[in-house]
C-alpha cells in the first residue's frame, strides 16, 4: 500500500491510522505539500511501522526549509508578538516532527519530470509540481524568510499532483495545487496521452484559488471523465469549499464528500460578526462519512463507495 | 394661462445683488385647483435659508488586534485575539493590502466604524491600521530547546546540511 498525506481523524470516526494500516506493507509515505492538516498522521506512520520503503515528497531543500523556519521568525514589536510565536513554533514542531523521522528512509522528490512509479501493477503519474517551479519556490521562501517584512508564499505551491493508473482508469489526486500548478498538469496529462480521470480528490478542499472558473480558462475539471467522473471533497472549513467551486463540482462530477459541502463548520462560521463580505473563521467543516472507497479493477471498471453529495444534504442535518 | 418669467441671469449676478429681488409673478387665468387664487409670489431659493448639513459622524463600535500569517491569492488567512484568543480568519486580501499590511506576522488594527452620513444613513465599516510598518520586523528566533535540537540533527543527518 502507499499512504498519501493523512491526517488524525478529529471526531475518532476511524481507526487510528497505525491500526488501519496494520501489519501490511507500505511501499511509499507520501507528503505532497508540508502543511499540518496533510501530513500530522503521517508521523506515527514514519516513527513507528516497521515496513516503509520509501519517503515521497517535494521538497528540495527540506533541511534549509526547516533550519529557517526555525530560525527566522520574523515578528514585531506589538501586543500580538506572542501569538505570532506561538503560531510559528506549533508550524516549526510538525516540520521537526515529520522530518526527523524520516531517518534512514530512501527519499523520492516528486516533480512532473519524474518517470512514473509503477508498484504492483498500479503506474503513478506525477503531473506536478513543474521541477523549476518547486525549486523556485523553495528558493524564494528561503529568501523572503532571511529578509524582514515580507509576504512569506503559501506552501500549497508545492503539492505534488499524483494521477494513479490502473485498469486503464486514472484517479488523479490533487493534493492542496493551485490554479497555476493545473495547467502545467494539464499539459503533463494531454502529452502522456493518459485517460480522462474517473475520480478526482478535489484540489485545496474545493477553494476558489485552485479551481479557475473564468470562461475559456482551463482547470482540474478538464482533466475529468465527462461522463463518470466522481469528485470526493475532503473536509474543508468554513471557506472551503467556495460556493461556486461546489456548484461546479456538483454539476460536473458524482460528488461526494467527507464534510458537507453547504454548511457545517463546527461553531459559527463567523464567530466576531465581522460584516464584510468574505470574512469568514477558519474552522474546520463537519465529516459527515469517515470513510469512501475507491476500487479500480484490472477490467476498467471501478467501484466507489460512500454517500453521494444529495443523499448527504437529504440527510443532513442543518 | 399665463406665466411671466424674469429674464436668465448668471448665478453669480443674482448672488451679488444683497438686496432681495423684487420676485416674480406668476398669473393664473384659468386652473381649477387653484380656483380663487389670482396670483402667486414666487422668490429665488436663495431667498430662503436651506436646511442645515448634518456632518457625518463616525463612531467606533470594537476595536480587534491581530497579524497576517499568509497570502491565500483574494484572501489573507488571519488571527484576530479575542478575549486573549486566537481566532483564525479569512479576510478579503484587498482592504489590508491597501492600507499597507503586506508581511508576514505584521500586526494591525481594526475598528468596526460607524459611520452616519449627512442624510442620516447608518453604514458599517471597518478601518485597518498596521501596527508596525513592514520595515520594522526583528527575527524572533523560536527557543532550541534539547529536543528542537535534537531533530534538527536528525534532519541535517538524514537531508544533508541547510544553507545558511
Amino acid at each position: 500500500m502507499g499512504i498519501v498525506d493523512a491526517h488524525p481523524s478529529a471526531e475518532k470516526t476511524r481507526p487510528q491510522i497505525l491500526d488501519l494500516v496494520g501489519k501490511r506493507k507500505v511501499h511509499f509515505v507520501c507528503l505532497t505539500h508540508p502543511h499540518a492538516d496533510h501530513g500530522v498522521d503521517l508521523i506515527p506512520i514514519l516513527r513507528n511501522h516497521r515496513a516503509v520503503d520509501e519517503f515521497w515528497h517535494t521538497n528540495s531543500d527540506i533541511s534549509s526549509f526547516v533550519y529557517h523556519c526555525l530560525t527566522e521568525r520574523p515578528n514585531y514589536p506589538s501586543p500580538v508578538r506572542e501569538f505570532v510565536n506561538r503560531l510559528a513554533d506549533g508550524w516549526a514542531d510538525f516540520l521537526l516532527d515529520l522530518y526527523s523521522s524520516v531517518r534512514g528512509l530512501p527519499e523520492r522528490k516528486l516533480h512532473s519530470n519524474v518517470q512514473p512509479i509503477e508498484i504492483a501493477g498500479v503506474r503513478i503519474w506525477i503531473l506536478g509540481p513543474e521541477e523549476q517551479q518547486a525549486k523556485q519556490f523553495v528558493e524564494t521562501y528561503l529568501k523572503r524568510a532571511s529578509g524582514v517584512g515580507k509576504l512569506l508564499p503559501s506552501p500549497n505551491l508545492l503539492s505534488a499532483i499524483l494521477a494513479i493508473e490502473y485498469g486503464g482508469c486514472l484517479a488523479v489526486l490533487g493534493s492542496d495545487a493551485l490554479k497555476g500548478g493545473w495547467n502545467h498538469a494539464l499539459e503533463v496529462h494531454k502529452a502522456n496521452g493518459l485517460p480522462r480521470a474517473i475520480v478526482l480528490k478535489v484540489p485545496h478542499h474545493g477553494a476558489a484559488n485552485a479551481l479557475a472558473l473564468e470562461k475559456g480558462r482551463k482547470n482540474y475539471l478538464d482533466l475529468c471523465s465527462k461522463q463518470r467522473a466522481v469528485g470526493i471533497l475532503f473536509a474543508g472549513d468554513s471557506k472551503h469549499p467556495n460556493k461556486k467551486v461546489f456548484d461546479e463540482l456538483r454539476g460536473k462530477t458524482q460528488l461526494l464528500c467527507l464534510s458537507n459541502g453547504q454548511k457545517g463548520a463546527y461553531g459559527p462560521a463567523n464567530p466576531l460578526n465581522i460584516k464584510m463580505p468574505g470574512a469568514r473563521s477558519v474552522r474546520r467543516s463537519y465529516v459527515c462519512q469517515s470513510q469512501i472507497t475507491v476500487e479500480l479493477n484490472s477490467d476498467g471498471s471501478f467501484k466507489v463507495q460512500g454517500m453521494n453529495c444529495e443523499e448527504c444534504l437529504a440527510h443532513s442535518v442543518y | 394661462m399665463s406665466v411671466e418669467v424674469l429674464p436668465y441671469a448668471r448665478r453669480e449676478d443674482i448672488f451679488k445683488s444683497e438686496a432681495p429681488s423684487p420676485g416674480t409673478t406668476i398669473r393664473y387665468t384659468s386652473h381649477d385647483y387653484v380656483r380663487g387664487i389670482e396670483s402667486l409670489r414666487v422668490r429665488p431659493a436663495r431667498d430662503v435659508k436651506p436646511p442645515r448639513k448634518r456632518q457625518p459622524t463616525e463612531k467606533i463600535l470594537r476595536r480587534f488586534e491581530g497579524f497576517l500569517v499568509e497570502d491565500e491569492g483574494e484572501d489573507y488567512r488571519v488571527v484576530f485575539i479575542e478575549d486573549g484568543l486566537p481566532v483564525e480568519y479569512y479576510m478579503p486580501s484587498s482592504p489590508l493590502r491597501k492600507a499597507g499590511i503586506t508581511a508576514s506576522n505584521q500586526p494591525f488594527q481594526v475598528d468596526e466604524v460607524e459611520i452616519e452620513s449627512a442624510s442620516g444613513r447608518v453604514v458599517v465599516g471597518y478601518s485597518f491600521t498596521p501596527m508596525a510598518k513592514p520595515s520594522d520586523a526583528f527575527n524572533d528566533a523560536i527557543e532550541l530547546t534539547d529536543e528542537r535540537r535534537r531533530k534538527l540533527n536528525a534532519i541535517f543527518e538524514r537531508f544533508g546540511k541547510a544553507k545558511v
